[in-house]
């Protein structure tokens, strides 16, 4: 059955073990059911053996067999997953977190020898290892995007990270920001222990590692170990460290991304970060797995996954460089026009209905003239129905509609912050009406995607991931809705 | 059987200035002893055997002030040792509530004599090293708004249109009035100096008091919050609530402020029966107590709806009040509460208060309540109300009264 593993094991004559990642019938390696039943068999055969005799393993040494080291989990499965898989999806995150706290725990020297990218959860493996080797390739990427697509990381992304780097770089730098690097830039940010120049020095630099290291554990499991920039404790005066007078600031600090309210996956990642940091290793694997899971099974992952996982497969890769290429044009076109855009989007509808075939930077570009139009009717609805100007930007703010784009529709308003414009105060236990800017942002949203979706008829349904697409990196509408055709008015 | 709960005596520590001040060096339960030795002395025929509790209001209770400071104060004054201890954290009215929770237990009937106040030695114990939910764990903060509360001052001050000049007016009018209380004696009736060990006076006035402020003085310093709204990223927090207010303007400072200082205020509660049988002489009623939460965000406006819903239990209107005292949390805080009940100058917080004092958090409640004991006695007036804002969005008031 050795054939079927998605985990190959080679020995070499040191008793070192090369665990190949080389899933069957794939071009990627997954982290699905079969990769993590291949790495239970392998975890077990290991313990096997060094009870029988300690001293037959010398180390291990993860690298994979395709052109990448490893990906993420099943983005699909992810996409499809709703509160009522949540049990699943938590038991899953669960048992690999807890494999991957087996491999950092066994005493063993385990080297990760990225020979190629290593992306989410792919990564989250290589962090469960004791020293990463990459080699510095384009392509070798690495990093944890995950919040790109409304989800937090759970493969001990987060536990990991920011008990390496310090909680406020691995938010900041890494988890938040979903940076993925390459080799040198990962040396640079710590997440890479070695970056090599070519290939064939990798496995032989992985064994010299081994040689020089024969026991080995994470930094996080020595006696003594603290945080970077410390964990979060109890404030007490003279005893705080960097993080005690800061972690009050974060959740704030994290209001300040366009997607911070609708996107469930930044306030996860730094509640995961803040809680795992409180408690073991064990103990954060759980909790991590538990904002995962909140994450994975909400509508906004599925939407973020079908606009940059499903809708870039379906568009395919020219139409989308065609179509982002151009776009930028198209936006500082539009915000300069603001006070003519009006006209121009009336003589751009004439000319879809004359020909609907056109090219894609084209279709961005009248796209993004009609979301601008449709934006700026329905904000001047707001403010003629008694909305302050002030407000409705800040409504099309909490949309995450925060673009050049649309500051030029908040512009266009031309109605000055005046202070006896101030509502009274709302009194202590009644909510004073006006209070949300929720309606607004909804009617917003929706004349914008209707706007978009006219094009939809037009182009015809085959055009939806890429007016998807065009409409989130061209046009300004919010990732977090996945695009104007996922858009629905709840 | 039921009973009206009476205010037979107030007394308070004077209040020492942060780690520079006096009281620095005494520990929080050395204040409370000394204050609990002073109602022996004043009240001879205080029979401890009949105090059923001593309740005492604490925000920040670890380290010195920590584990239940009330039982163990009571043990270490050396009251009996059927006298019970309690302490309760309502934030900033902690005190004031250790006050209403005695009386509404005396209302009861179930309680007959109690010893309730606060204490905060905040120069020993900071403010927010208990940690909470609120401010240190993300996901609620995120959840629930949070900002800090002189983010949540300067709103009230913006929304209700209080510039620098006008705060700056009112903490001006606060030192003055302060000063002038201190010089009149107005305070001597409750002031209980603190003594060490061994007698020798540690501190027997307010150090926090500026005499000689000025609107001018004032205009000089930096606005407190400022950097925490636009870097620290509250100001878009609040704002996104209050998202019809164009920008929060940052009138507050630590000029017109309360004083982060030290002390301890304690007010000795009982039935009718228990002062008849004492020879105690009631110096006031405690005739209603309410409490109301308001918008966590703004968070500093609960005064208001508590004080509403006081007037309504006790059938008054605004009218039928003679004095007000409003805690000193900021100046924007106590103008708000003056506009919402168009009270006159003359009749709101008549001897200043935290902002030329200091807020020592837990006790503040019952020295502000002794203060107005003592001034309806001094002026024969009849009816006073006395309330707090409190953290997370809440208010408590209470209406003492003479006849």
């Amino acid at each position: 059955m050795e054939e079927q593993e998605a985990i190959r094991e080679q020995e070499d004559d040191a008793g070192i073990l090369t665990w190949i990642l080389d899933a069957p019938g794939r071009t990627v390696n997954l982290l699905d059911a079969a990769f993590i039943a291949s790495m239970t068999r392998r975890l077990d055969a290991l313990d096997e053996r060094r009870a029988a005799d300690p001293a037959s393993v010398a180390g291990i040494i993860l690298t994979s067999a395709k052109s990448s080291f490893c990906a993420s989990a099943d983005l699909e499965a992810m996409a499809a997953a709703t509160a009522a898989d949540a049990r699943t999806v938590d038991e899953l995150a669960r048992g690999w977190g807890r494999l991957l706290r087996r491999l950092e725990t066994t005493g063993v020297p385990v080297v990760a020898a990225l020979n190629g990218a290593a992306i989410g959860g792919g990564l989250g493996l290589a962090l469960a290892t004791h020293h990463r080797i990459a080699v510095d390739a384009p392509g070798n990427r690495f990093g944890l995007p995950e919040v790109d697509f409304g989800i937090c990381p759970g493969a001990g992304g987060v536990l990991r990270t920011t008990r390496l780097l310090g909680i406020e770089r691995a938010l900041d730098e890494l988890l938040l920001s979903g940076t993925i690097v390459g080799a040198r830039d990962g040396l640079q940010l710590g997440i890479i222990d070695e970056s090599l120049e070519t290939e064939e020095h990798l496995l032989p630099a992985a064994r010299r590692w081994i040689r020089e290291h024969p026991v080995a554990r994470q930094p996080w499991d020595a006696e003594g170990y603290v945080f970077p920039d410390g964990a979060p404790q109890v404030p007490t005066g003279p005893g705080r460290n960097a993080l005690t007078e800061i972690l009050q600031f974060l959740p704030a600090r994290l209001r300040g991304r366009p997607d911070a309210l609708h996107n469930p996956a930044p306030r996860a990642i730094l509640a995961a970060a803040v809680e795992g940091a409180q408690v073991d290793v064990e103990t954060a694997t759980a909790i991590e797995a538990r904002y995962y899971t909140q994450t994975v099974v909400s509508p906004v992952s599925t939407a973020m996954i079908g606009l940059r996982h499903t809708d870039r497969k379906a568009a395919g890769r020219q139409a989308i460089d065609a179509t982002t290429g151009a776009v930028p044009d198209a936006v500082t076109s539009a915000a300069a026009q603001t006070p003519a855009a009006a006209g121009t989007a009336a003589v751009a509808d004439d000319e879809v209905g004359e020909d609907a075939r056109m090219s894609a930077p084209e279709m961005a570009r009248r796209m993004g003239a009609d979301l601008l139009a449709a934006a700026r009717d329905t904000a001047r609805d707001l403010v003629v129905g008694g909305m302050s100007a002030i407000s409705v930007e800040r409504a099309a703010e909490k949309a995450g509609l925060a673009s050049p784009l649309f500051q030029a529709v908040v512009e266009s308003l031309q109605e000055p912050p005046r202070r006896d414009a101030i509502a009274p105060a709302p009194e202590g236990g009644q909510e004073a009406p006006g209070l949300s800017t929720d309606p607004a942002q909804t009617r917003l949203l929706s004349a914008m995607a209707r706007a978009g979706r006219k094009h939809l008829e037009d182009q015809g349904p085959a055009m939806a991931a890429a007016l998807n697409i065009a409409s989130v990196d061209g046009a300004g509408f919010p990732a977090w809705t996945g695009g104007i055709t996922r858009w629905r008015e709840a | 059987m039921s009973s009206e709960a009476y205010i037979y005596d107030a007394v308070r520590t004077p209040r020492g200035r942060g780690r520079q001040g006096a009281l620095h060096g005494t520990k929080p339960i050395s204040l409370v002893t000394g204050l609990i030795d002073a109602l022996r002395e004043r009240n001879p025929g205080l029979d401890e055997s009949r105090i059923d509790d001593l309740i005492l209001g604490v925000v920040t209770p670890i380290g010195d002030q920590g584990a239940d400071i009330a039982r163990i104060a009571a043990i270490a004054a050396g009251l009996p040792d059927t006298v019970g201890g309690f302490q309760l954290n309502r934030f900033c009215a902690s005190g004031l509530e250790a006050a209403n929770l005695a009386a509404a237990k005396i209302r009861s009937g179930w309680e007959h004599l109690v010893i309730a106040g606060g204490v905060e030695s905040m120069s020993r114990v900071p403010i927010g090293s208990d940690g909470g939910a609120w401010a240190f764990d993300p996901a609620t903060s995120f959840d629930t708004s949070y900002v800090p509360q002189g983010i949540s001052a300067d709103l009230i001050a913006t929304i209700e249109g209080f510039d620098r000049r006008t705060v700056d007016a009112f903490a001006a009018r606060s030192q003055q009035r302060a000063a002038a209380a201190w010089d009149h004696g107005y305070f001597e009736r409750s002031i209980v100096p603190v003594k060490d060990q061994n007698g020798v006076a540690v501190l027997d006035h307010d150090e926090h008091l500026r005499r000689g402020t000025t609107v001018d003085t004032l205009a000089s310093i930096r606005p407190a919050f400022a950097r925490m709204g636009t870097d620290g990223g509250f100001d878009a927090v609040a704002l996104e609530k209050y998202h019809w207010v164009p920008e929060i303007d940052h009138v507050h400072t630590g000029g017109n402020s309360s004083g982060i200082v030290d002390g301890a205020g304690l007010v000795l509660i009982g039935s009718e029966t228990v002062g008849e049988d004492l020879g105690l002489s009631p110096r006031a009623r405690i005739t209603a107590a309410a409490v109301s939460g308001a918008d966590p965000t703004i968070m500093l406006t609960g005064p208001t709806p508590a004080t509403r819903k006081l007037l309504a239990t006790a059938g008054l209107g605004p009218e039928d009040i003679d004095l007000w005292e409003i805690n000193e949390a900021f100046a924007a805080v106590a103008l708000k509460y003056q506009r919402d009940f168009a009270i006159a100058d003359d009749r709101l917080n008549v001897h200043g208060g935290a902002i030329a004092m200091g807020h020592p958090l837990g006790a503040t409640g019952a020295m502000i309540l002794g203060t107005m004991v003592d001034e309806l006695e001094r002026t024969g007036l009849r009816r006073a109300v006395v309330t707090l804002c409190i953290g997370g969005g809440m208010g408590v008031a209470t209406l003492i009264e003479r006849s």
